[in-house]
């Protein structure tokens, strides 16, 4: 029903009314045989239709007002009862509930008093198109705007949820390393006051500032850490949380490992300089890539083919996740993308200065990014 | 003698804990690994009297190494040496088998005591985990 809402929508209020007077002036010229006073009062109405068609409640009024006059003094008051009809529809659509029923009892009671020549039936009859059909496509288009407005509401505070969601696990990682590298400063610092022969005074009181600063850190950090620690417990591979960047070929191998065991046949083409990366990129990644598959199992399905390139550049960092969609056979409609994972994933690259690239790609989804390799 | 082994993913750490044991005249670090497949491997060949073991690791992480260790040898020691001491690291530890839970920031004369504590047969606790304990026991 968004056709409905569309072709109501405010912005094409002034394109309504242009065509609704087009078609009046057609209706005068082929059909009618207008006299002096019906050209004037359908100028007057035409004119105001244009004028007023981001006032619907004024635009009605002066246009019941000229249904009044025409069905009192003209022959043929087509014109005018059929510019009344139609702004009754866009005030029950855009205005507040109580000028449609104003608008509408206005109408019916010209309609009514003005036609003497017709049966009761006829006239009740008669109200129909002037008055019920309005109200009705009316109420309908409002109640679609609504539920559509509605509907994009709660996407749009989906969206933000997550991404205030993935925000936080992102800001606990990143403390989480920092308070790691702080930890093993601490003890080196602490180990090295406590070992080292021959320090003098001033030196000693060096390591003993560093490392009661250093305590001071951690304990923060540990405090910041334990506030951002998601509610719904922690992720199934929290132990990776932290990880040195010689070890992440491995980690990128657990993550393929764990797709193929989830169905997928995956082609994966790691630079072996991923080592080099410093661990916030290099966990950022592996992030990315994790997610990146778990989008593939669940939208593409078993047996999807699936191509996973991580470039280590001098400047930059490509990474890219590409799959076939899988096999048609094992059919279902592909459930759109653009779930919390995706937001997620933008937050991530985000943080580190990329940009995520998301779309088909054939007859699969392509996700890459180019991350700078240094902070910019 | 005691004999330990020392499992951290970071070489700083691992160096840092051996300086430490080196200067001491009844330590000896035997053995030295990375991950948490290494330590269990290690822990097998090498029979250490302590295993100084940290949680978060790639691959095998401590607390599954620990339970493995203790596993193949339940007479064996291991005592955390962990960077965080929230729940979520400190019961699973715990219920995995290791004897005591000592934080990285500890200072070295702890470290020390919680070495041959642990080895001793005793459960060595940082003062910030032990308030943590008693707070949930009480």
């Amino acid at each position: 029903m968004g056709w409905l809402t569309l072709l109501f929508a405010r912005r094409g209020a002034l394109v309504r009314m242009v065509l609704l007077d087009l078609s009046g002036v057609g209706y005068l010229i082929f059909v009618a045989a207008p006299g002096a006073w019906q050209w004037t009062l359908a100028g007057i109405a035409f004119a105001a239709a244009l004028v007023l068609h981001r006032r619907p409640a004024i635009n009605l009024a002066v246009q019941a007002v000229l249904f009044a006059v025409a069905t009192a003094w003209l022959d043929d008051p087509t014109i005018n009862a059929v510019g009344a009809g139609w702004v009754l529809l866009e005030a029950t659509v855009r205005s507040a509930p109580p000028v449609r029923w104003w608008g509408a009892g206005a109408l019916a009671v010209v309609q009514l008093a003005g036609g003497p020549g017709d049966s009761l039936r006829g006239q009740l009859y008669s109200l129909v198109p002037l008055v019920g059909l309005p109200l009705l496509v009316g109420a309908l288009v409002r109640a679609t705007g609504e539920r559509t407005a509605e509907e994009q509401r709660r996407r749009e505070a989906e969206a933000r949820e997550a991404r205030i969601a993935e925000r936080g696990a992102v800001a606990r990682e990143l403390h989480d390393v920092v308070a790691h590298q702080v930890a093993s400063m601490v003890l080196r610092v602490g180990v090295a006051r406590h070992v080292l022969p021959g320090l003098t005074p001033p030196v000693q009181e060096v390591f003993d500032d560093v490392h009661a600063t250093g305590t001071t850190a951690l304990a923060d950090l540990r405090r910041l850490v334990e506030v951002l620690r998601a509610p719904d417990g922690v992720r199934d591979d929290a132990a990776l949380t932290v990880i040195e960047p010689a070890a992440l070929p491995a980690a990128f191998d657990g993550a393929v490992e764990t797709a193929r065991r989830a169905g997928l046949v995956v082609d994966a083409d790691i630079a072996p300089e991923v080592r080099e990366l410093d661990a916030v990129r290099g966990l950022a990644l592996l992030r990315l890539t994790q997610e990146a598959l778990t989008n593939v199992a669940k939208h593409a399905g078993v047996g999807a083919k699936v191509h996973l390139l991580v470039a280590v550049g001098p400047e930059t960092v490509t990474w890219e996740v590409t799959d076939d969609g899988g096999a048609p056979a094992m059919g279902g409609p592909v459930v759109q993308g653009g779930g919390h994972g995706l937001t997620g994933m933008r937050e991530r690259v985000a943080v580190l200065g990329g940009e995520l690239e998301a779309g088909r790609h054939g007859t699969g989804w392509r996700v890459r990014t180019v991350l700078p390799r240094a902070a910019a | 003698m005691i004999r330990v082994l020392m499992v951290d993913d970071q070489q700083l750490i691992r160096a840092g804990l051996r300086m430490l044991c080196d200067a001491q005249p009844d330590l000896e670090v035997v053995g030295e690994a990375g991950d948490g497949r290494e330590a269990v491997t290690l822990a097998e060949r090498l029979v250490p009297d302590l295993i100084v073991m940290d949680l978060r690791m790639p691959g095998l992480d401590g607390i599954t190494a620990t339970g493995r260790i203790l596993a193949a040898r339940p007479a064996a020691r291991v005592l955390v040496l962990t960077t965080f001491g929230d729940d979520d690291h400190l019961y699973p530890a715990l219920t995995a088998g290791a004897c005591g839970f000592l934080l990285k920031d500890a200072s070295p004369e702890e470290l020390l005591d919680g070495i041959r504590r642990a080895a001793a047969g005793e459960s060595p606790f940082s003062p910030e985990v032990l308030r943590r304990l008693v707070h949930r026991a009480v």
